[in-house]
């Protein structure tokens, strides 16, 4: 198994944020995170290679190709980061330094992880940027990152992500904020590296149609837990949880025909101010009560309800 | 309820030919969705129907009465009559003011005098927010909240015609939704004229009737939404609404 997440509590000041998070994630396999901003999917995620900021703590466990890195320290984890997982964030343009060329920036990783030389580490960036997709690849490595367009710098994140040829991929919202001709190419390339290098991807969204274009199995978060996790085809035909229905009823369809927008009741609660019971409870249309004292985050009413996911 | 005509709108910056050429009517009553890239001018329209910026050509009409050269008192009457909302409320709402303040400026611009309690309760409620927030800030907001504020801010003034630039985007699916329909109930109820613009497509049959597809600063294709988004022509389009993910892993294309 890639990556082994156990009963994952992270800890933010007074506030738990995430609790009793637990999936694993084989290689080859594409997970998709899901849930509103507060779910605490970012969170989750950023919590694997140690990026949680200062005044958040994380426990239980969580193991890459068997190794704990819960506990370990930041000498450590700078092994690991860039080594065995690469990252990609939203926003290409301030994850580079401007001062440097892209060239150099991938070359640097590969350097300090690989101990390659500088020529060698050079000539394997330019191979990089040609490997996502980049045209002129050996100009552009000498080029600054303002002069790329978001796609292609986002491409070139991605390069220095996968250059290291990690175990791992973390993609966080690697699409939202490019335009959705860009997105549709983004997409497609993560999914033919993923073939073509077997690693395992946690691709975390908001957005339920670029989780359905490349995940095969997908979680929901809602108020800091996993309320449903299921394979892909299941989820989006079948929810078993009514978050997971509610969130499927709200994305808009660019092939539906007028109507309204189905939108959730209510909004999630501020870590801290969890109902007792079902969190989802308060919103839910099919809640009883028994949700209010339900004992885990799984819908107790998932094998009476009759939930419905996209139309066929 | 106003009408908008648009003809022949030029807005070049430098050497970028933003905007070439473009016509728009927007009849009164009437929501008409303007989809592009970023880059294609569609907020340089926007901007350019508001009298934010000046064009370099063409004419702008609200209900027969050019708006373009108005200055001082005459582009401040006109100004109330075309209000604009933002994507980001975290960028178009002051931090130093309360949401009460934030609501109070209008009133003074463009009325002359403070807007009663009673005016920001019936407003805070028009757009379904609690009268106890009046008296927050905005960073005590959600991102829902506060487009919520931004909206009853361009309505205290009871605009004929809204143009929303992107004013979903940064919000979340079940709080996008609740905007969305809450847009789309103010717009009859008040049988306002609004300009939606957005980058995406999957929103716009749920918000307008009438879409206009922008691409390299001019308009490559115009109609009914329906008729558009089941036979688009242009080929810019047709590539624009292959981009779109649908929410369906069984109609994943082939990597």
């Amino acid at each position: 198994m890639t990556l082994e997440v156990r009963d994952l509590a992270i800890v933010l000041g007074a506030a738990t944020v995430v609790e009793g998070v637990s999936f694993s994630l084989p290689a080859g396999r594409t997970l998709g995170l899901v849930g509103e901003s507060g779910a605490g999917k970012s969170l989750t995620s950023m919590s694997i290679p140690g990026l949680l900021p200062p005044e958040a703590k994380a426990r239980g466990s969580i193991r890459l190709m068997g190794r704990e890195l819960v506990g370990l320290g930041n000498t450590e984890l700078l092994r690991v980061r860039g080594k065995q997982i690469g990252v990609v964030f939203q926003e290409p343009r301030s994850s580079f330094n401007p001062a440097f060329t892209v060239g150099e920036q991938i070359a640097e990783t590969l350097r300090w992880h690989e101990s390659l030389g500088r020529r060698a580490a050079d000539a394997r960036a330019v191979e990089l940027l040609g490997e996502v997709g980049i045209d002129r690849p050996a100009e552009r490595a000498g080029d600054y990152p303002h002069t790329f367009s978001g796609g292609m710098l986002q491409r070139a994140m991605i390069a220095m992500a996968i250059a290291c040829r990690p175990a791992l991929l973390i993609a966080d919202e690697p699409t939202s904020a490019l335009d959705v001709t860009v997105q549709a190419q983004i997409l497609k390339l993560l999914r033919s590296l993923q073939k073509s290098l077997g690693m395992a991807i946690l691709f975390v969204s908001h957005d339920m149609g670029t989780v359905a274009q490349v995940c095969d199995e997908v979680a929901v978060m809602y108020a800091g837990q996993i309320v449903e996790h299921s394979d892909a085809l299941a989820l989006f035909s079948r929810p078993r949880h009514p978050y997971t229905e509610g969130l499927l009823r709200s994305v808009p369809d660019v092939r539906a025909r007028g109507g309204e927008l189905y939108s959730i009741a209510g909004a999630m609660p501020l870590p801290g101010k969890h109902p007792v019971g079902c969190r989802f409870a308060p919103r839910c249309p099919y809640a009883i009560d028994a949700c209010r004292s339900a004992p885990d985050a799984r819908c107790i009413r998932t094998a009476e309800l009759t939930l419905s996911g996209v139309p066929a | 309820m106003s009408s908008l005509r648009v003809r022949d709108l030029r807005k070049r910056f430098g050497t970028v030919e933003a905007v070439r050429g473009v016509d728009l009517d927007l009849l009164p009553g009437e929501t008409l969705a303007l989809v592009g890239e970023s880059g294609s001018g569609k907020s340089t329209i926007a901007r350019l129907v508001l009298q934010l910026i000046a064009p370099d050509c063409g004419s702008i009409e609200l209900d027969g009465q050019s708006l373009i050269g108005l200055r001082g008192d005459a582009l401040r009457a006109m100004r109330r009559r075309l209000q604009m909302i933002f994507q980001d409320p975290y960028g178009s709402l002051d931090p130093t003011l309360s949401i009460r303040q934030v609501l109070t400026e209008p009133f003074r611009v463009h009325f002359h005098r403070r807007p009663s309690q009673d005016e920001l309760e019936r407003l805070m409620g028009d757009v379904g927010l609690s009268a106890a927030l009046l008296d927050r800030m905005p960073h005590e907001l959600s991102g829902g909240q506060r487009q919520r504020v931004a909206i009853a801010r361009a309505l205290a003034v009871q605009p004929e015609f809204i143009a929303c630039d992107e004013v979903v985007s940064a919000l979340d699916v079940s709080t996008r939704a609740q905007i969305l329909t809450l847009l789309r109930s103010l717009q009859r109820s008040r049988s306002l004229s609004m300009l939606f613009i957005t980058h995406d497509l999957a929103i716009v049959p749920y918000i307008a009737r009438r879409v206009a597809v922008i691409h390299r600063g001019a308009i490559v294709e115009r109609g009914v939404v329906d008729e558009i988004f089941s036979r688009p022509q242009h080929a810019y389009t047709q590539a624009l609404l292959a981009a779109v993910p649908v929410p369906d892993p069984r109609l994943r294309d082939a990597a």
